[in-house]
């Protein structure tokens, strides 16, 4: 009898720690780009060659984890909110004058071009998740970075 | 004084002209996703601001390319259900659409304004290309061309399979809105 009561207690135990993992797991938010440690931090021209030289080596080694890149500024561009609910969203292009490969980093919603206080041509610090990357011989080329948040600038 | 009139008729007709043959383009586009249904215990959906668009307004033909792990989601678990269970994204990395402009002659791109077209291609999702029509719009203001459509694709035919066990919280068919504002391409 006791031990159907402690056998009893343990798979209530068990249930309610599954419960919580499940319930910690779902409501999972996405990794925070500003704060988290990179898996990859390096210069724009090392990630872009790096891109080039080798494509397949490159996306099994960055997309899908989080990237650091310092690197010149090229560009900023603003998109216009979808819905009234939401605010404009910005891509910064990074990268150097000379090559048409770049970096360009989709800002997470919550930056504010306002008070990044940014200056093209200097270099800068951003860290974001990698998607991937989009070989284009009309456009130039771009590896893409989603999410992503000043550091250190 | 006749002189005149042809000038400036061959002038505004260069200038129609060069602005016919251009292509424009982004790389900033947009595409929401959308897969909840009534039963879904909250929103499914996603959003990708990575969209690559190029239109050639002369042609009308028109291409969309997207990675699939540039859509964001809220919850992280459900980010890695759809890159992994779903879409298979280290598989299928990108998603495309080639089409053209059916109607094309209906649009002037030479004058601001909102013009009602029908898209027509193919769309390859999942490694699996398919036959897609939607209506859409083309906006024109100050020399940008704004491009939009919402249609919906049955997961099925892109063989996505939604697990049994989420059958009723995961819409079969996905709803898919894309918005892009073109600029021109400067050769």
């Amino acid at each position: 009898m006791k031990n159907k009561k402690i056998l009893f207690l343990l798979l209530v135990v068990v249930a309610l720690l599954g419960a919580f993992y499940a319930y910690r797991e779902y409501n999972r938010a996405p990794i925070d780009t500003a704060a988290a440690a990179p898996d990859f931090a390096l210069m724009g021209a090392d990630l872009i060659a790096d891109f080039e030289q080798d494509e397949a080596g490159a996306t099994a080694r960055y997309v899908n984890k989080l990237i650091s890149v310092q690197a010149v500024l090229l560009d900023v561009v603003t998109t216009e909110a979808a819905t009234p609910d939401e605010k404009e969203s910005y891509t910064l292009v990074l990268g150097s004058t000379e090559g048409s490969t770049t970096v360009r980093c989709s800002m997470d919603s919550s930056f504010a071009l306002q008070q990044a206080s940014l200056t093209k041509g200097k270099s800068i610090t951003l860290q974001g998740i990698c998607s991937g990357y989009n070989k284009d011989e009309l456009l130039g080329s771009d590896i893409v970075l989603v999410r992503c948040a000043l550091v250190n600038n | 004084m006749l002189k005149n009139i042809f000038l400036i008729g061959g002038a505004l007709l260069l200038t129609i002209t060069n602005v016919q043959a251009q292509k424009f383009f982004t790389k900033t586009g947009r595409i929401d996703f959308n897969a909840t249904t009534p039963s879904s215990p909250e929103k499914i959906e996603a959003v990708n601001k990575t969209v690559t668009c190029v239109l050639d307004v002369a042609s009308g033909n028109i291409q969309f390319a997207v990675l699939i792990k540039g859509f964001t989601f809220e919850r992280a678990l459900m980010q890695e259900h759809f890159n992994e269970n779903y879409l298979e994204s280290d598989k299928f990395p990108k998603a495309e659409f080639k089409g053209v402009i059916t109607n094309n002659s209906a649009v002037n791109y030479t004058k601001d304004g909102d013009y009602t077209v029908t898209v027509k291609g193919k769309l390859t999702l999942h490694g699996e290309t398919r036959e897609v029509e939607s209506p859409g719009k083309i906006s024109v203001k100050g020399g940008k061309i704004s491009a939009s459509a919402s249609f919906t694709a049955v997961l099925g035919d892109y063989k996505v399979e939604v697990p049994t066990l989420v059958s009723d919280k995961v819409s079969k068919t996905t709803k898919i809105t894309v918005a892009c504002t073109l600029e021109p391409l400067k050769s």
